[in-house]
Order: structure tokens, then sequence, then C-alpha cells
């Protein structure tokens, strides 16, 4: 007999959501494996069991009360949102990546590969490799999760960390990547990186590109850090390294809000 | 009058039609109708006051289950730190009280949230969402931000236990000869 089907598969089959070609090699299968037929039945049974119990309620009225009460609450003080617009794409035509500075956008991912040293963070602050673990959870949350533009954030004693995706676009080899801005704060010290990730087939965020924007920009002006305008010359070495990995066009909004509702699930 | 967020009563509508299944998937996380309600009332609480975090596009209803998981999470988490099971108000009335309907899927329904009751956290949220709720695995695991394959295993080992609980036979026998020992 050929090696057991994963339970996996078996709950997928049971709930009859494998394409034909799966389904017919888990069929072929079960005709010579009585366990797994037994274990589909039983999933198959217990799935029942949920929805027979459990859909009617469904069907209940809403009591009064609840709904009066939902509709009694007001609207925040407030406006809550803050909209960060997305960045408009500069004309990719502009930024030529030359050989020079590829070999010093490269070097600088070197330098700055992690948040921050020991020496800025001190003796009694939060390890480095904390924040390193802390700020590697938050990227990949963000780009898992967050449509760009809508930045996450945490804090960490008094590191403030945060991850805001920029764009999505697929590379050419179709995977999803996504531009990022990442940033820590600590004593007025920040760290700003610009980077792209491309989701891997295992649903991990792989750093395909990391860079710091201090050296991305002349000394002394700090004017780009929080507001990158299309076509900034600070960031056109960056996006003409991102353009490399770009297959096609970014992803518009709606479809980006689409696929993050699926998981990324093409 | 403040600046209120544009889409605040149309999102107050949404969330008023989405009650009766907030409602189901409180009931089957909690157990209790009166617990269920008061849970979804506050989950509705919750999301009004923070719409800045729905992101637009995406699923209300994913993310209002996501916020009555956590609300649920937080108030067994005090309890157990209070040592305090559950609020006397909430205790089951043990000869069936009001809500007793003589009906076969009232029992059903007394059956499943009894066995739900004694599954682990994790795998009752799962197989809310994908069996009563009907979210697509990828839909659920979006909402409880696992992963797929987390959440495949989390149906399987929880549907597994549900049925032995309620059949009173291991799914998992390896000769699939089970009869009940």
């Amino acid at each position: 007999m050929d090696k057991p089907l994963s339970d996996d598969l078996l709950v997928a089959y049971a709930d009859d959501r494998l394409d034909p070609a799966a389904r017919a090699r888990v069929e072929d299968h079960l005709a010579s494996d009585p366990a797994a037929r037994q274990l589909v039945a039983d999933l198959r049974e217990a799935h029942g069991l949920l929805a027979d119990g459990l859909g009617p309620v469904e069907d209940e009225p809403v009591p009064d009360w609840l709904v009066e009460a939902v509709q009694r609450i007001p609207p925040p003080q407030s406006p809550a949102s803050t909209v960060i617009p997305l960045r408009p794409r500069p004309a990719w035509s502009h930024w030529p990546l030359s050989p020079a500075m590829a070999a010093l956008l490269a070097l600088g991912m070197g330098l700055v590969a992690g948040w921050f040293g020991n020496a800025h963070l001190g003796p009694s602050a939060p390890t480095t490799a904390t924040v390193t673990a802390t700020g590697e959870n938050l990227l990949q949350q963000a780009l898992e999760q967050r449509i760009s533009g809508d930045p996450l954030r945490v804090s960490l004693a008094d590191v403030q960390l945060e991850v805001q995706p920029l764009l999505s676009f697929r590379d050419d080899q179709g995977r999803i990547c996504r531009e990022f801005e990442r940033r820590a704060h600590r004593n007025g010290l920040l760290d700003d990186q610009l980077g792209v990730a491309c989701r891997d087939d295992t649903g991990q965020w792989v750093t395909e590109v990391l860079v710091s924007r201090s050296l991305l920009e002349p000394a002394g002006d700090d004017d780009g850090f929080y507001a990158p305008v299309a076509g900034d010359q600070a960031t056109g070495p960056f996006e003409a390294l991102s353009e490399q990995l770009m297959g096609s066009t970014p992803l518009a909004p709606d479809e980006e809000a689409a696929l993050i509702q699926q998981g990324w699930a093409p | 009058m403040q600046t209120k967020s544009p889409d605040f009563r149309e999102i107050q509508r949404e969330i008023i039609a989405l009650l009766p299944r907030l409602r189901r998937f409180a009931l089957g996380l909690c157990g209790q109708r009166d617990e269920a309600d008061d849970l979804v009332q506050s989950a509705c609480e919750r999301a009004l006051s923070r719409l800045d975090q729905f992101q637009p596009g995406t699923r209300l209803d994913s993310w209002l289950y996501r916020i009555i998981q956590n609300l649920h999470m937080d108030a067994q988490r005090r309890r157990r730190y209070r040592g305090d099971p559950v609020d006397p108000h909430l205790l089951p009335d043990p000869e069936g009280g009001d809500h007793r309907r003589e009906m076969e899927s009232q029992q059903t329904l007394d059956v499943v949230l009894k066995a739900l009751e004694q599954l682990p956290e994790e795998q009752r949220t799962a197989l809310l969402l994908t069996s009563v709720e009907g979210l697509s695995y990828e839909a659920a695991a979006g909402t409880l931000g696992i992963r797929p394959g987390t959440l495949m295993s989390r149906i399987s080992r929880g549907r597994q236990r549900l049925h032995k609980l309620v059949f009173g036979k291991d799914a998992a026998d390896p000769k699939g000869t089970a009869t009940g020992d």
C-alpha cells in the first residue's frame, strides 16, 4: 500500500473541496485503506453534526434588546482613521540602476540588515535579539494582513517598531512581492528602511531587498523621511531595484485587498 | 457636530444584518445563550468604536468573528485569574428552564454544545468557522491569523475529537474497526 494520506487531505476530501485530479488520487487510495475510509466517514459525520446542531440558530429571531443596543452605539467622537495615501508610482524609466549603484545598495543591505545595533539600544533596553524577533513577526504580520498604506506598529519598552506595506506586485516567477517601509524609533533615534519581500509557497515573506533610507539620501536632508513623493530622487535607486523584481505593474488596491482576504491564494 | 467616519452608519447596518450569524458563532464558542448575546453586543461596540482598524475590502464578518473570539478568550482568562468559573446568572438551569424545547434539533444543539465545550478553544473556533459559518479554509485561516496548514490540522483533530465525544468511538482507530470499547 502507498503511504497514508495526510489528515489535511482527507478533511479536504471529506468536505468535497479537492479538485477532480486530487479527488481521484484520494479515492484510489481509499479503495485499499478501510481505516482512512472510516476516518473520512467520521469527519463527515462530525461536520454534519455541527451543521445540523448549530446551523438553525441563525434562523432564530435576534432579541430586540440586542438590535437596539447595536443601533444605539454612537459614532466615535473624533475621526479615528488616519489615512495614509498610497505612494504614487514614479516612472520607472527615470531610474535605471547602474552597476555602481547596485553595488552600493548591496553593501547597504549588509550594513542595515538588523533593526538596531546594541550600541544604539544600550544595556537596559530590550535585547537586540528580542527587537529583531519582534520586528520580524511584525513584518510578517503586516505583509500578510495589511493593505498598502496601512501601517502596523508595536512598542517594546521605549522602542517603537512600525511596518507599512507600500505596494504589491507579482514578480516574473509569479510570486507576490510587496514593497515596505519599516521604522524603528528610540529616544529620537530613527532607523528607517525600505525593502521588498516576496511570499514563498509556505506563506513566509522572504526579504529580497532591504536598504536604509539614510544611505539613499543626501547627508543632512531628512525632509523625505515621512513624505516620500513620486519620483523622489532619494528613493529612486530603491525603486529601480524593486523594479528589477517586478514582473508586471503593481496590483490595483482592490486586487490587493481581495488577495489579502483570500490569504494571498491566487 | 463632530466629523463622523463616513461609513459608520452603513457598517452599523451591515453589522445588524450579521447579528444572527454572530450570535450563532458566539453560542458555539461559549455554549450559553445569554453570555453569547453579551459577547456579541461587546464585539459590536468594540468594532464600531474602532472602525479605523477595519480594512475596507475585507470581510466584515471575519473581522467580527475575530473580535468575538478575542473577547471570549479575554473573558476566559479573567475568569481563570479570579478563580470564578462563570457568572452565576449565566449558569444553565439544570432542569432546562425557559430555553428547553422538545425538538430534535434542540437536542442535537445541546449535544454539539456540550461536546464543543470540551474541545480546546483553537479547535472549537476552527470547527465553528468552517463547518458552521461556512468560511473557506483560506478565509477561516485569515480570520484566525494562522496558516492554512495549521487550520487544517485543527479541523482534523477537532472533528475527530468531537466525533469521539459524541459517538464514543475513536475516529482515528488505525484498524477502522472500533466499536465503542
